[in-house]
């Protein structure tokens, strides 16, 4: 059975295993900096799948990792950072549990909207994410270093995320 | 920066962090004097170190994620170019030594070096890779630009082989002054590094300071002439390579004497056409060691390491290079800023054009001087612009009242800002029209409130409408248009680059139907004034005939012809070109309802609908519809597509309920009607465009970009043609469609059909594909 639990930032060797998970499935390199700059600022916002039926049950076989910040003053938004699901395990619905859940977290803590951006061609993350109710937002020309283009995309939980910063920012202004 | 100030700029002021307390210490050397540059830490290191909470990260503020995405690792293959490792030609290459056994072999060498030098700057400009990985892996270069920024001028080799210390060096100077005129066009802001180009020079000198582009370009005739003299016939494939450097080095005469010669550009073009058909890749190499990664690993770098690029023989794209340089120095031979402005609208709208071209466009139209085109100051552009759509013969334009200049002047950064926006890429282009939504929308509210004050004080217009005299506002009026025709550009630029999802096209494309709608109403106003303005001046002829006194008359014969002389002519222009407005609007109108029919039928055979397909607990079909719109939400005219009037504008098309077959039958004859309606006005317009402007109908103002409006005009030809052929599909497949088991199985994509208008995509039937195989 799959199981789903936050991450533990005191366990080392899960941050080892959530790392090559990662470096194994995404284009862009990351340094240790950017998977500290995520893990340590918001170790709630990471989850971890296990196989407890496994040779391996402590061993994670899939990621999400993410944030949660206040955007141009304006508005709460969760980031979705990196998604890794080990490839002996890739269409069991993991990686939409790991989202769900995160998610489901971010939505608790007022997130307004959830962001993220992957890349044009990887029909396998437009389909989990769309399927989930995120939309395209834009276009990001030659956005990784692999040279291929972006989407951004996001998921509106609140009405704030439907109103321009600007505005938001003078609404603001206005009531206080 | 001083290593204090570093560390003083460090984050350290959350009390997680302790207070620095340790002293610093500067080293001092063996006579005991301060050494500048190195500071001891170590005691400071590890009293900090001690106070640091577990798990904290320490940065500088500024340090964000973005910067982290770009940051380096020790010790990580992937991240540490210093890891990178070389061969033993790489390590030993000497600059000094003029490889090849013989002088045929020296040749050859020298020849591969300026071949692969020059199809590298096609792979770094045309197919967007790195200067790293190209240009700056030479060792040659490296080498060149860095004795000679020590010495200040430019030095050159000391192998004792002409072909080395003289040809070799002139071809990489001419190069490194070409890559020079790129650097300063990225710097000037139109394009955006490491996104449309990459000018990472490992903190080498570009030749700051060399100027002398002349000096450049006589050691290269020096050296063509050496190379055909001293090596004949086996000698032109190398002078055909320094012909191509001279024309590259000429090439920023376009920006700094805004010269529209294009005379080396013929010869570019004709250079590459002669190299693309004398593929000797096979017979040239350059000495082992040459090309090489090293300078990732020796200079300061900071970026991951990447492995050199290998090039085709792509020697077309300096062609298409100066193709699109040519389209673009066009713009000098506008007559009018009609002209100007179509330019910039068709260049790069179907085709992106190359990144030298799009960096230039807006340089070369707004010039350092701040003059249009050398020509015209700012001032006197917005007013051209203004006259040659709704201002001319107006009182406003007449009396030019004082408190307009400021919004005039809005009114040309705003402008300014569009014409630079045409030249971005693909994806930028769209979101500068994000933006741009807001600037027009406050422009137009800023002079419809002038012009309604100023109209309080007498100074207004009018026209006839259906009730009488309506007033007439032409400076609002033609931001209005810009402003709505903005919003249009926006909305089906997103079907262009797949932004939308099939069950967003209702929406969209009704969106695209409404802007439409209230472009033709600003339009037919505009239309109304310009028609009362020629009606009257042609009323004073008739007046003259009546009019008994003979000094009226000839008053009245000189006002008559002072006005036939100034304004006439401009008023029959804006009346054409407004008849060419009115069908360009018609297309866009009649194209996306006929996708709002064909959208309508598909969904009341139960294959789509304008909710999101997908099952979300964390959102809802509002806050969709919210979040598509919200580029649109502040703007006050025309009113966004609120949730509300979607859904009521559904039932208006559903075909559902009774009478469903009549139903069905009248979208599918509305449909053909406006498809037909579309392509009647798309050959009206291309016969126009390609008669020229004196055809007597309309007035496009294509004129300099002839070729590229009528390949757009094509393009929607043919997906007019393919939204028909679509239809029929659907239609003879109604029956089994409306079978639960087909529906089941089918489902409907956005496809552009080869050679049609990504704007218009076609709503088609597919099987769904199963994603768990």
């Amino acid at each position: 059975m799959i199981v789903y639990k936050p991450l533990d930032l005191r366990n080392l060797l899960h941050f080892e295993h959530l790392k090559r998970l990662i470096d194994a499935d995404l284009s862009e390199p990351y340094s240790i900096y950017v998977y500290r700059y995520f893990l340590n600022r918001w170790p709630e916002l990471t989850y971890l799948a296990f196989d407890d039926e496994s040779g391996t049950p402590d061993t994670p076989i899939g990621c999400v990792i993410c944030k949660s910040e206040l955007h141009r003053g304006s508005r709460m938004r969760g980031y979705i950072g990196m998604l890794a699901v080990e490839t002996a395990y890739r269409g069991l619905g993991i990686a939409k549990t790991l989202v769900k859940n995160v998610i489901e977290k971010m939505q608790e803590d007022g997130c307004d909207e959830i962001m993220l951006e992957t890349e044009v061609e990887n029909r396998a993350a437009l389909n989990l994410y769309e399927g989930m109710g995120f939309i395209r937002m834009k276009r990001m020309f030659r956005y990784y270093l692999n040279e291929g283009d972006a989407f951004k995309l996001i998921l509106p939980l609140t009405q704030k995320s439907c109103i321009r910063t600007t505005f938001l920012n003078q609404n603001d202004e206005l009531l206080l | 920066m001083p290593l204090e100030d570093q560390l003083e700029k460090l984050d350290i002021s959350d009390t997680s962090y302790g207070s620095m307390t340790a002293e610093i210490e500067t080293l001092r050397d063996e006579d005991g004097e301060p050494m500048e540059e190195l500071v001891d830490i170590t005691q400071m290191f590890f009293d900090l170190g001690r106070d640091l909470s577990p798990h904290t990260i320490i940065k500088d503020p500024g340090f964000n994620l973005f910067e982290g995405t770009h940051s380096l690792e020790v010790n990580n293959e992937k991240l540490d170019s210093s890891l990178i490792s070389l061969t033993d030609e790489e390590r030993q290459f000497d600059c000094n030594l003029a490889y090849g056994d013989d002088e045929l072999l020296r040749l050859k060498h020298v020849t591969a070096i300026v071949d692969l030098l020059t199809r590298f700057l096609v792979s770094w400009l045309n197919e967007y890779q790195t200067l790293p990985t190209t240009v700056l892996s030479c060792r040659y270069v490296e080498h060149l630009l860095i004795e000679s920024s020590k010495a200040g001028r430019l030095t050159y080799l000391h192998s004792g082989d002409p072909l080395y210390d003289q040809v070799l060096c002139d071809a990489i100077y001419g190069i490194c002054y070409f890559a020079k005129f790129v650097q300063k066009l990225l710097k000037a802001g139109v394009i955006f590094e490491e996104e449309d180009l990459n000018f990472n020079g490992m903190g080498l000198d570009f030749l700051s300071y060399f100027e002398e582009q002349q000096v450049i370009v006589d050691r290269l005739h020096r050296s063509i002439e050496f190379v055909e003299s001293s090596q004949g016939d086996k000698g032109t494939f190398l002078s055909r390579l320094l012909r191509i450097i001279i024309c590259l080095v000429k090439m920023e005469d376009h920006l700094e004497l805004y010269s529209a010669d294009v005379t080396r550009l013929d010869e570019l073009i004709e250079e590459s056409r002669y190299l693309d058909e004398h593929d000797v890749s096979q017979e040239y190499t350059p000495p082992p060691g040459c090309f090489s990664m090293s300078i990732q690993k020796r200079l300061s770098n900071r970026f991951p390491p990447k492995h050199l690029v290998v090039p085709n023989w792509n020697y077309k794209g300096f062609s298409t290079m100066a193709q699109d340089l040519k389209i673009v120095l066009k713009v000098n031979d506008a007559a009018t800023m009609l002209e100007a402005a179509q330019l910039a609208q068709y260049f790069n709208k179907l085709t992106q054009r190359h990144v030298i071209a799009r960096a230039l466009f807006p340089l070369y139209f707004i010039r350092d001087d701040q003059t249009i085109l050398g020509k015209y100051s700012t001032l006197d552009c917005i007013h051209m612009h203004l006259r040659e759509f709704s201002a001319m013969s107006t009182t406003i334009s007449k009396q030019s009242p004082q408190e307009l200049e400021p919004i005039l002047q809005e009114a040309m950064n705003v402008l300014f800002e569009w014409y630079q926006n045409t030249a971005q890429n693909t994806s930028r282009y769209r979101q500068g029209y994000n933006r741009q939504l807001l600037l027009w929308d406050a422009l137009h509210a800023q002079m419809e409130t002038t012009e309604f004050e100023l109209a309080q004080r007498g100074i207004a217009d009018q026209t006839m409408g259906q009730q009488g005299r309506i007033p007439f506002m032409p400076y609002s009026s033609w931001a209005f248009s810009m402003k709505v025709t903005a919003m249009l550009d926006y909305v089906t630029k997103g079907f262009d680059l797949d932004v939308y999802k099939p069950f967003e096209s209702f929406s969209m494309f009704w969106y695209a139907y409404y802007l439409s709608y209230n472009l033709e109403a600003c339009l037919e106003n505009v239309q109304q004034f310009i028609d009362s303005k020629i009606n009257s001046i042609h009323g004073l002829a008739k007046k003259i005939k009546k009019v008994k006194t003979i000094e009226k008359k000839n008053e009245l014969k000189a006002q008559h012809r002072h006005l036939m002389d100034t304004e006439m002519e401009q008023l029959r222009t804006n009346k054409r070109y407004l008849s060419y407005l009115f069908m360009n609007t018609a297309i866009i109108k009649s194209l996306s309802l006929a996708q709002v029919f064909q959208f309508s039928i598909l969904r009341y055979l139960g294959i789509i609908d304008t909710n999101s397909p997908a099952k979300s607990k964390f959102t809802s079909d509002r806050l969709l519809h919210d979040l598509r719109f919200k580029p649109f939400s502040s703007i006050g005219v025309p009113d966004v597509l609120t949730y509300e009037t979607l859904q009521s504008t559904l039932r208006e098309f559903s075909i559902e309920g009774t009478m469903s077959s009549v139903k069905l039958e009248n979208a599918r004859q509305c449909m053909d009607k406006e498809l037909q309606s579309a392509s009647n006005a798309i050959e009206t317009i291309k016969k126009c465009i390609s008669a020229g402007d004196n055809n007597g109908l309309i007035v496009t103002g294509t004129r300099l970009v002839k070729e590229e409006a009528l390949d757009y005009y094509n393009h929607l030809q043919v997906s007019v043609e393919a939204i028909i052929a679509n239809s029929t599909t659907i239609s003879s497949h109604l029956k089994s469609l409306k079978s639960a088991e087909w529906k089941h199985r089918h489902e409907v994509r956005l496809n552009v059909p080869k050679g049609g208008s990504p704007f218009f995509p076609l709503l088609e039937l597919i099987e769904k594909v199963d994603r768990k195989k």
